[in-house]
């Protein structure tokens, strides 16, 4: 059928162009892996960079710190963001499109610019965090100075990055929800808590499975708040997966080290990407 | 009762979002006192970082900065349409293949992408020139995904009607598909040129020359350039400091986003809602 040519001809621009720069870097970087690579010489090391990445050590930490962002990146934005539309779903619309327009403003401004609040917000002594905590006579905390909170500080800081979308989205699926079902509830008696869990929850799964999914991506992605706020410290506690690898090569300047764990990463991407497709029974509708 | 409850903790949240831009907006105001209580600051604003910024440099900057992002976005929009339009309507050899790749594309962390690129386009000539700085940002896997999404919620009806009448598939897609997705355009168009504007580390690296450098690199350069000496260094009788400084280049650089989404909000919000959903 000709219909089928077309197809293939609308995704040729993008593909060819997907090819260039994101497929072929990636086997590249899988090439590199294989090579030490110092001030621009290679030199054949073959799996000893692999073994580096492979066994327990920076990488590990990495992608342990990396689970810790998408803890509180699917806590802000599955969890925290349906509790707000909900909220503004029982609001006079025009007011939660006010408010909607300002959880949106943190998204269009990038990560860099109102950094140095935050800076502000974290010092020891004298920020504002540990002023609130004086003032309520509580132990004051090192907010990036402590292993142990660093990353849960970071998580604080990049709370609004994509809440603005996520209430939007889960609020434009509340509202396409059928009014009768949830009405025909509430007669019965049933609790609004119970109305949230048993319907409109499963109803609104679709929604959730792509705020899951995009989140998931956008956690594995985040290497500014690291490279910023903490250069990776304190111990490497802040250290994520794209920040270990961006500092192996540009800060260290070890390549091969840096493509190693490229090529690593990228056969765990290959592999989750594999999951979300099935799971979503995509090609099967 | 309960409303009041709900509207003081929605509250809360809107203060989260919006105290650190106000804050750095007040910074921006001020020069030797930073971050003092706002009530006392008003007495102390100046508009001394204000005068101190490189404003020939940051026009020159901005005007490379549209072009690189203009250009990037249209384009990129451009291929995000065909290639949505493409995996939501027609059915081909290697489609799932092809789309998994783009997923993939979408997941790995982009930082460790910029050596081999950089590679790349060095031998395709194109180091530091616009051509170097635009062509990696012509493809955008999410703004793909998300054009599939939208599009796949299109009734297929108009299509086949316009088919059946004899039209060309590239006529069904500019005169069906794209009167249809306005909405998905003005989004595509934002989050591509959102993506290009706050690229600082490949625009970096690609652009060695002074005179097509972007605000982001321009104003990174011009900021490090404050504390170590050079044409804008910083001294003892400048009345600005290090972080009003900062803060007014943060607001320089997020005004054209903002410009962009205030414009187009009213598309963004029905866009959103439409290609947020798995089907």
């Amino acid at each position: 059928m000709k219909s089928r040519w077309m197809g293939a001809i609308f995704i040729a621009p993008a593909t060819l162009l997907l090819l260039i720069f994101y497929i072929a870097p990636i086997f590249y970087s899988a090439r590199l892996g294989f090579y030490n690579v110092r001030f621009g010489v290679l030199e054949w090391v073959g799996f000893a960079n692999f073994k580096i990445v492979l066994y327990p050590g920076p990488f590990w930490d990495a992608i342990r710190t990396s689970g810790k962002f998408l803890c509180a990146i699917l806590f802000f934005d599955l969890v925290l963001a349906y509790m707000i539309a909900l909220g503004l779903d029982r609001l006079n619309p025009r007011i939660a499109a006010l408010m909607r327009t300002c959880y949106y403003l943190p998204v269009v401004l990038s990560a860099v610019a109102t950094i140095s609040v935050w800076r502000w917000f974290f010092r020891y002594g004298g920020g504002a965090f540990n002023k609130i905590l004086s003032m309520l006579s509580l132990p004051l905390v090192m907010w990036l100075g402590h292993p142990r909170i660093a990353p849960w500080a970071l998580c604080l800081a990049l709370s609004m990055g994509t809440i603005g979308i996520s209430t939007l989205l889960y609020s434009a699926a509340l509202g396409q929800l059928n009014v009768d079902w949830l009405d025909a509830a509430r007669i019965d008696g049933a609790s609004e808590l119970r109305i949230i869990w048993h319907i409109i929850t499963p109803l609104i799964r679709p929604t959730m499975f792509y705020i899951f999914i995009t989140n998931t991506i956008g956690a594995f992605q985040i290497w500014a708040h690291p490279y910023f706020f903490t250069g990776g410290g304190p111990l490497g506690s802040t250290s994520t997966v794209a920040y270990e690898i961006f500092n192996t090569a540009f800060g260290r300047n070890d390549f091969g080290l840096a493509s190693a764990m490229t090529a690593v990463t990228s056969v765990l991407t290959i592999f989750l990407a594999w999951f979300f497709l099935r799971w979503s029974g995509f090609g099967h509708e | 009762m309960s409303r009041w409850v709900i509207i003081l903790l929605l509250m809360l949240v809107v203060m989260w979002a919006l105290i650190p831009p106000l804050l750095t907006l007040q910074t921006s105001f001020m020069t030797a006192y930073v971050f003092i209580n706002p009530l006392r600051a008003i007495s102390r604003m100046s508009l001394a970082n204000w005068r101190y910024m490189p404003y020939r440099l940051i026009l020159k900057w901005i005007r490379n900065s549209l072009f690189v992002c203009g250009i990037s976005s249209l384009l990129a929009t451009f291929t995000c349409m065909l290639a949505g339009f493409g995996f939501a309507k027609y059915n081909f050899r290697g489609k799932n293949v092809i789309f998994w790749l783009f997923l993939v594309s979408m997941m790995v962390p982009i930082t460790v992408l910029f050596l081999p690129r950089f590679l790349i386009v060095r031998n395709l000539g194109m180091f530091d020139s616009f051509a170097g700085m635009i062509a990696p940002m012509l493809i955008y896997p999410a703004g793909v995904f998300f054009a599939r999404q939208y599009i796949s919620r299109i009734s297929g009806e108009l299509a086949e009607a316009a088919r059946i009448d004899g039209a060309s598939e590239f006529q069904i897609f500019r005169h069906i598909i794209i009167p249809l997705t306005h909405p998905l355009l003005a989004i595509l168009i934002l989050f591509t040129f959102m993506n290009t504007w706050h690229q600082f580390m490949w625009q970096f690296l690609v652009a060695r020359n002074a005179e097509i450098q972007t605000l982001m690199v321009g104003l990174g350069s011009f900021l490090r350039g404050l504390g170590t000496g050079g044409e804008f260094a910083i001294t003892g009788t400048s009345p600005v400091s290090l972080e009003g400084l900062q803060a007014t280049a943060s607001i320089i650089l997020a005004l054209p986003p903002m410009l962009i989404f205030i414009l187009g909000q009213r598309y963004f919000l029905t866009g959103l809602i439409m290609g947020g959903g798995y089907e």
